[in-house]
């Protein structure tokens, strides 16, 4: 089957994935910060997937094509997984934007090794190897840290079952990118379609489906925020402006 | 550190889970490794054969043609047309073999060549005819292949001609017939490969000549060129079948029988392989797939079944540590769903029995502190009681100091001693009252019988000392005996009314339920206190009387007396006389003696008779003397009776006074009685106020009443001691008839003289 069916296959999934939020966001008003970031993910997921199901941002670099628009998303859209995460966790501001600015690094890196046809990219890969332990830590050590010791035991459900969907499932990213073409060509350029796609509709769709069953725990931490003082946490809603930038692309 | 490590493993259920999901991945991985090697292993053996039999086939269809090219050379050479020299002849005979069908394939034309001059000299192609091949550089003709004969046919080496634009490869035999002629079948090399086809996607066939170049290449330019192939592997492969892999190639070679080439099949190993790299990353594809698969399941089973278990072990523990209001909810419908509400059952169960528990405890911490209260209360109780019972213990140490204290006084008095009082300044009042009435009581009695006693010793010495008219005295004395006895059986009646009195202000003590019959008994007694004290007085009367009579008859008996005392003063004057003879009477007889003695033996009858009388008038003398001697003393004793009738007359008088006073008194008593009566009543009263604490005080009332009727026993004693005192009383009366006895004694011994008038005057 011709690429292009994959890509369209990615963008039904990304869109049945957006209906979640979508509903979420009618029915729960309250935390409609949440559900927008969900929405986000996937929605500009489904943009990105259609883009390229058109295929249009091909590239070719050295002897392999490389979709531009599959990097615009990962660029957008793993900053809002990185942002949902935190955004339970409620750490300071600081820690949002220096595991955003991690994410950054890391899906800038994989874009420079992607675009780099010489040996030039194992640098870029490993650059982003460090980026993404930085990462690692913040989603491993700081949020849980933030969320502290006597965490309420859904919300803390929640986030350690999509902290560890996001860990596992961008831990495979990089072994995969390793198994492309554009790695040691193990795989070939359909399976390696084939098997991204699917790793992008894991760990969007599925963490969007479990984020949006965990509503209730969404609701008892938008519930306590409203009771407690919110004075040292950052309104979640000042810092994502990637809500934004990914309509405006 | 390994064996922290099995610790850990063992000790966390997710790292168990990514263990084994790890172990299923690796289990994959391996089977997808062991399924591509051994697809691979299959895939390089197909190729193998395919490229090897390619070769084999290809080479056999090469040895094929040479051999038809050979045999059709070699026949065509051997036909007398083109032996016999004729142009034209060997012309249409180049022709007819150019145009028939049974040409080898490839063979594009045929040339009349003469070898001396290297001229193709006649061709089935015009365009060769007259060509010089040595000129051109054709190996058959700048190197002449030799033949054993007619019969024989040589193959050149493929090479170019300028005239030729492709190349070219010759089959030359010599024409039979005609020396120096050779027939060449000039064939395109390029078709002789042109139908080779791809035995193996992407691969291409050549034919490589023992020299190293090309015979035949799908890239026709690169025909005749130098094989770029290893010189020993051309070797190998120009005398055996071959298979090698080289340079992302893979070759197969077979040797060429007819000549000495070698056909190659050259395949891109990656275009050979396809199928196991597809497999390969088909294979990979599907791993990575059932590990994204089982890192999904794996992470939101294990992290859900972790967080859950977390949560629910965490709330057992703040369970564990007491806290009952931890919030147990996975928000699962799942058994974890139901574990957690088995959790809350048994949490609120926990709880419903705690909160019990503590009900009870705050129950029985209520009760023990209504308890503590009670004991408190009891303590106050007991306490009051205590007070209560020292409270009655004082009033019993007063009662009992007041009963000994009465009963050593009515025991003194019931000695005798009437001048003894009780302390009647008591605190208790109804006692203090009673020892009044009884103090003002022995008053009277004391006057009462102190007067009688007094007066009964005077009638009773009156009546010893009173001869002959003191039976009269006596019989006085004896009533008066009698009205004592009597006055002491009142005074034991009253004691015995005191006794009952102190028994009843005893029962008042012991018990408060009987105070009002106590009282009434008390009243009761108080009036036959009343009856007796009537009786009394009555019997006062009586003794009053009696006491006239006695003052009457003692008045007599002093005038007696005085009478006696006169006639005593005779008999003394009698027996002055008598004395007076016996002194005489001993002066005769002492006379008598001497002249006894001076007459000697004659005289001896009369000495005997004068010792004889001197005895005689020395007994009278010493009689007389005695006489005197009583007389006087009787004398004396009588004059004193007769003073002391007179006082006793007096004291009778008195007496009567007393008597009346008595009665009086003995009104006083009724009175004092009705007092006790009402102050009974305030025992009573007193006794209700003491009966809430005398109902935890019995054993100290009873101890009261043990005391009490210890004082009633003494009361009886003193009872006792008043009958003693009345038996003393009737002593007295014993002893004025003991008195009367010696009056009757002395009136006796008076008898013994003759007394004078003393018949009527001693009574």
């Amino acid at each position: 089957m011709a690429l292009e069916t994959w890509f369209w296959v990615g963008t039904v999934g990304m869109i049945a994935g957006t209906l979640l939020p979508l509903r979420d966001m009618i029915r729960y008003p309250s935390h409609r910060r949440y559900d927008l970031v969900l929405a986000g993910i996937t929605g500009l997921a489904a943009i990105a997937y259609a883009t390229m199901g058109l295929g249009l941002t091909a590239t070719t670099v050295g002897e392999h094509t490389v979709y531009i628009a599959r990097y615009v998303d990962w660029l957008v859209t793993t900053p809002l997984i990185v942002l949902y995460l935190a955004m339970l966790a409620k750490p300071s501001r600081r820690t949002y934007v220096w595991l955003l600015l991690a994410d950054v690094f890391v899906i800038g890196a994989g874009i420079a090794a992607a675009l780099n046809p010489g040996s030039q990219r194992w640098l870029f890969f490993a650059a982003g190897a460090v980026g993404y332990v930085v990462l690692l830590y913040g989603l491993l050590r700081t949020l849980p840290r933030a969320l502290g010791d006597d965490p309420d035991p859904r919300v803390w459900s929640l986030f350690v079952t999509l902290r560890n969907i996001t860990v596992v499932l961008w831990t495979l990213y990089p072994v995969v990118w390793m198994l492309a073409p554009a790695g040691v060509g193990i795989l070939q350029t359909e399976m390696y379609t084939i098997v991204v796609v699917y790793l992008d509709f894991i760990s969007k769709v599925a963490f969007v489906a479990f984020a949006a069953l965990g509503a209730d725990a969404v609701d008892r931490l938008v519930t306590a925020t409203a009771t407690g003082s919110s004075a040292s946490m950052p309104d979640p809603m000042e810092t994502p402006a990637a809500t934004d930038a990914g309509d405006d692309d | 550190m390994g064996s922290g490590l099995l610790t850990r493993v063992r000790g966390s259920y997710g790292t168990k889970l990514a263990l084994a999901l790890v172990v299923v991945v690796a289990l994959s991985v391996g089977v997808g490794a062991l399924v591509y090697q051994q697809t691979t292993d299959q895939l390089e053996g197909d190729v193998r054969a395919d490229l090897t039999g390619s070769a084999d086939a290809r080479a056999d269809h090469l040895d094929a043609w040479l051999s038809n090219v050979r045999g059709q050379t070699m026949l065509a050479s051997s036909q007398p047309a083109l032996a016999s020299g004729d142009e034209a002849e060997v012309e249409a005979s180049l022709d007819r073999l150019a145009g028939s069908d049974e040409l080898p394939d490839g063979v594009v034309a045929a040339h009349y060549y003469d070898g001396p001059s290297t001229t193709i000299e006649i061709s089935s192609n015009d365009d060769f005819a007259g060509v010089n091949p040595a000129e051109q550089g054709a190996p058959f003709a700048t190197d002449p292949p030799t033949f054993d004969g007619a019969d024989d046919v040589a193959v050149t080496k493929p090479f170019t001609v300028p005239v030729a634009d492709f190349p070219v490869l010759s089959v030359v035999s010599p024409i039979e017939g005609a020396e120096g002629k050779f027939l060449i079948y000039m064939v395109n090399v390029n078709e002789l490969t042109a139908d080779f086809d791809q035995a193996v996607d992407g691969s291409s066939t050549v034919v490589v000549a023992e020299d190293g170049t090309y015979v035949a290449h799908p890239d026709q330019s690169r025909v005749l060129t130098e094989h770029d192939g290893a010189e020993g592997m051309l070797e190998q492969s120009l005398s055996e079948s071959t298979f090698m892999q080289h340079d992302g190639m893979v070759m197969a070679a077979s040797p060429v029988d007819g000549a000495p080439w070698t056909v190659m099949v050259h395949a891109q190993q990656s275009e050979a392989f396809a199928l196991g790299d597809f497999v390969a990353s088909s294979l990979m594809g599907l791993v990575l797939i059932t590990v994204v698969s089982l890192s999904l399941v794996g992470v939101t089973v294990g992290s859900t079944t972790v967080t859950s278990l977390q949560h629910l072990s965490r709330r057992a523990d703040e369970m564990a540590e007491g806290n009952l209001d931890a919030d147990i909810d996975t928000g699962r419908s799942d058994e974890f769903g139901t574990l957690a509400g088995s959790f809350r059952e048994m949490r609120d169960s926990l709880s419903t029995s705690l909160s019990e528990a503590e009900t009870a405890e705050a129950e029985a911490q209520q009760a023990r502190a209504e308890a503590e209260q009670q004991r408190q209360e009891a303590e106050q109780a007991r306490e009051s009681a205590e007070e209560a019972r020292r409270e009655a213990q004082e009033t019993a140490r007063e009662l009992e100091a007041a009963a000994t204290d009465y009963e050593d006084a009515l025991t003194a008095v019931a000695d005798g001693d009437l001048t003894r009082r009780v302390d009647a300044d008591r605190d208790h009042d109804a006692m203090a009252r009673v020892g009044r009435a009884v103090n003002q009581m022995l008053d009277d009695i004391e006057t009462s019988v102190a007067a009688a006693s007094a007066f009964a010793d005077h009638v009773s010495d009156a009546a010893v000392r009173v001869e002959g008219g003191a039976t009269d005295a006596m019989d006085a004395g004896s009533d008066v005996s009698t009205a004592v006895d009597e006055i002491s059986d009142g005074a034991t009646e009253q004691t015995d009314r005191l006794h009952e009195v102190a028994g009843e202000v005893d029962d008042l003590s012991a018990s408060a339920e009987e105070v009002a019959k106590t009282v009434a008994s008390l009243a009761d007694t108080a009036g036959q206190a009343a009856d007796a004290v009537e009786d009394g007085r009555e019997a006062t009367d009586e003794a009053v009387a009696t006491m006239d009579d006695v003052a009457d008859d003692a008045e007599a008996a002093a005038d007696a007396m005085d009478a006696l005392d006169s006639e005593m003063e005779d008999i003394g004057e009698i027996v002055d006389v008598i004395a007076d003879i016996a002194e005489q009477t001993n002066m005769l007889a002492l006379n008598a003696s001497i002249e006894a003695a001076r007459t000697g033996a004659d005289g001896d009858g009369f000495a005997v008779v004068a010792d004889e009388v001197k005895g005689l008038a020395e007994e009278s003398r010493d009689a007389a003397e005695d006489i005197e001697e009583r007389l006087l003393d009787l004398q004396g004793q009588v004059s004193d009776v007769a003073d002391e009738m007179r006082d006793t007359s007096e004291n009778v008088a008195d007496g009567r006074t007393t008597v009346g006073d008595a009665a009086t008194a003995l009104d006083d008593v009724v009175e004092f009685v009705a007092e006790t009566d009402s102050a009974a009543g305030e025992i009573r009263d007193a006794t209700d106020r003491q009966a809430e604490a005398a109902s935890r005080v019995a054993g100290a009332v009873d101890e009261v009443a043990g005391i009490s009727e210890e004082t009633a026993a003494q009361a009886t004693d003193v009872a006792e001691s008043a009958d003693e005192q009345t038996e003393t009383l009737s002593t007295v009366g014993d002893a004025a008839a003991d008195l009367a006895e010696r009056a009757a004694t002395l009136d006796d011994l008076l008898a013994d003289f003759d007394a004078r008038g003393g018949d009527e005057e001693v009574n």
